[in-house]
């Protein structure tokens, strides 16, 4: 039975049948006077008593159900404020939560947030973030400078511009303040500090700009192959072929140029002799690098110091 | 009413909307203990919300469209009306955000069909706005590999999957034809893995995709197997060892993945001494190459041994 029109609900009550009330007129521009027409809480009292009242029962809705309605100063009217999300958009990202599960991240929050009470027992993919992601979130959004220890003890002062991951490892993008170069930081090498946090934030927000490149999107180019600076050198390397479909996924711009029979060589352009070599010598003895000639004698040099041989 | 009171109140009811909308039928009788509230007055509170109805002082019957109902003693979702919680003007909070915006770009690159359930454009409209509050966006972080769509397609929907023979290499390259039975697919720390029977010794086991080499029909039909909750990680502390050396502390960042950094001291000559932790042989031998001869292992002897071993064997291969 729905109630008297003069019939009073619980405090409760009042709160949510008031936000709906409000987020049906959201077109509206809703003065007291209309409030006061319509919830008999708000009438038979001065003007003053019926506002204040209004107004803790609207600070409880936004402070509890997330919901703002605002009062406009200058026209004397309330108005609620359009949802962050439309209910399509909610229910996508509802249906992206079930399938991945990202850990390492908001994993306190309070389950009335968007995909905090799903069930993610069918997830399909699990992502773990380091810890310390969330201590960069708010610095990358309010473009606020931070400083943290990096790798063997150097105090870091830097612009962060993004969170990113290159292979399986996640890196920082920001901009060194010691000499004004925009780097990769790994963030397992950033040091964790005992009782403190690993990132402490410094000076204004809105301290600097991003640059607008495309390292601001996708994945961060952090194969030695993209970024190294040696000359420019064609490999090949022998393999069999099965191998060789591992390696042109695993090398950037590696490529089969050749094959015959079950065996096949593989063409990459070099730009860091070093890393490369590294690289072809974690495949060991299925791998045989040919050509050309300077990294086959600098692969030789390597392997006879590492086997103690003169 | 005490201002806590109602605030306690719409708190768990907010609550238990969030759990009936995202996971299922909520008990009410184990909120009530849960929250440490009367049944009674829990139901109540709900009723609240799900009969919400009222005639206003204007005589106009004011009654929103509800989605939720309360059915022998349990709160559950009902039809496809709004929540209340569509009504939030509140962005969530950034680490929220964060975690929603991987998941949804995660999520988005996964499927051929983008809008067969209309939510396609919803998600890139979200995704924008979740770009908005984070302040910048993240990449997919699982690549799907090439064979993972002809893994997934022999897994059956209706009942019945279908056998396959696959070829696969191991971590130590070495390659094996198998008759499996897939069971599942799934993606931990950005690889993504096939968990199946190995009919060749009856053994469940899971296999990375990006090492199957080619897929081909196994010849016949099983029962689709129950999927089963993801892990967090693998438990591979079986397979550890542990390996000291001192190098130039830039070689780390460079160190090959799934190498971890365990104890680390600075040396006075510039370099770093570092304990890893590497699981398995074969990752192990790739270790202890690829640190490169300008990195000295110093520990425990019987990897200085193992190191200049493999060296002076793949040094041969070079020398003949």
């Amino acid at each position: 039975m729905p109630n008297a029109p003069d019939e009073r609900g619980s405090a409760l009550e009042r709160t949510l049948i008031l936000t709906e009330w409000f987020a049906s007129r959201r077109s509206i521009q809703t003065t007291l006077q209309d409030v006061a027409d319509n919830f008999p809480e708000y009438a038979g009292s001065d003007t003053e008593t019926s506002r204040k009242m209004l107004g803790r029962d609207l600070k409880l809705i936004e402070e509890e159900l997330q919901i703002e309605i605002q009062w406009d100063d200058s026209n004397n009217f309330y108005s609620a404020k359009p949802p962050v999300f439309t209910r399509d958009e909610r229910a996508s990202l509802l249906r992206a939560v079930g399938t991945v599960r990202v850990d390492g991240i908001a994993e306190d929050a309070d389950e009335t947030e968007i995909g905090h009470a799903r069930d993610q027992s069918a997830a399909q993919i699990a992502v773990r973030l380091p810890l310390i992601v969330s201590e960069l979130g708010a610095p990358i959004r309010d473009r606020q400078m931070v400083e943290f220890w990096y790798k063997k003890g150097e105090r870091r002062r830097v612009e962060p511009h993004r969170i990113g991951r290159g292979g399986v490892a996640w890196y920082l993008l920001a901009r060194d303040k010691k000499d004004g170069a925009i780097k990769h930081f790994r963030l397992d090498r950033i040091l964790e500090v005992a009782g403190a946090p690993a990132i402490v934030a410094v000076g204004e927000l809105g301290a600097f700009e991003v640059p607008d490149n495309r390292d601001l999107a996708g994945e961060f180019d952090v194969d030695p192959n993209e970024w190294g600076r040696d000359a420019p050198l064609e490999a090949e390397v022998a393999m069999s072929r099965d191998l060789a479909t591992i390696f042109c996924n695993t090398v950037v711009g590696a490529r089969i140029s050749s094959e015959q029979g079950e065996n096949a060589i593989v063409s990459v352009t070099v730009r860091h002799y070093v890393a490369f070599l590294n690289r072809v010598l974690s495949f060991g003895s299925n791998v045989r690098l040919e050509n050309p000639p300077e990294l086959v004698e600098m692969l030789i040099s390597s392997l006879k110091q590492m086997s103690g041989a003169k | 009413m005490a201002r806590d009171a109602v605030s306690k109140q719409a708190r768990v009811v907010m609550t238990l909307l969030a759990r009936a909308e995202e996971s299922g039928d909520v008990e009410l009788q184990a909120a009530a203990v849960e929250f440490d509230v009367k049944l009674d007055a829990l139901t109540k509170w709900v009723e609240d919300f799900v009969y919400l109805e009222r005639r206003l002082l204007t005589g106009e019957l004011f009654s929103p469209l509800v989605t939720f109902m309360i059915d022998d003693g349990s709160l559950i979702r009902h039809g496809n009306n709004r929540s209340i919680r569509d009504l939030v003007t509140k962005a969530p909070p950034i680490e929220v955000a964060v975690g929603l915006l991987i998941a949804a770009t995660q999520y988005i690159t996964m499927y051929d069909d983008p809008d067969e359930d209309g939510l396609h454009y919803p998600l890139i409209s979200a995704i924008n706005i979740l770009r908005k509050i984070v302040g910048q966006e993240y990449p997919a972080t699982a690549k799907a590999p090439a064979l993972l769509a002809d893994v997934e397609e022999s897994i059956g929907s209706r009942g019945k999957s279908r056998a396959q023979i696959i070829r696969y290499m191991k971590d130590d390259f070495s390659v094996s034809e198998r008759t499996v039975e897939i069971h599942q697919t799934y993606s931990i720390g950005g690889y993504w893995y096939a968990k199946l029977l190995d009919c060749g010794d009856g053994r469940k086991k899971s296999f990375r995709v990006d090492r199957i080499l080619e897929i081909s029909d196994g010849g016949y039909s099983f029962p689709t197997a129950p999927t089963d909750e993801i892990p967090d990680s693998f438990d591979l502390s079986e397979l550890a060892n542990r390996v000291i050396i001192r190098t130039d502390d830039e070689a780390l960042d460079a160190l090959p993945n799934g190498v971890e950094i365990d104890k680390q001291t600075t040396l006075g000559d510039g370099r770093v001494e570092v304990e890893l932790i590497v699981y398995g042989e074969s990752r192990l031998d790739h270790l202890l190459l690829a640190i490169g001869p300008n990195a000295e292992v110093v520990g425990p002897p019987e990897m200085i041994k193992r190191r200049a071993v493999h060296a002076a064997s793949l040094l041969s291969t070079y020398l003949t």
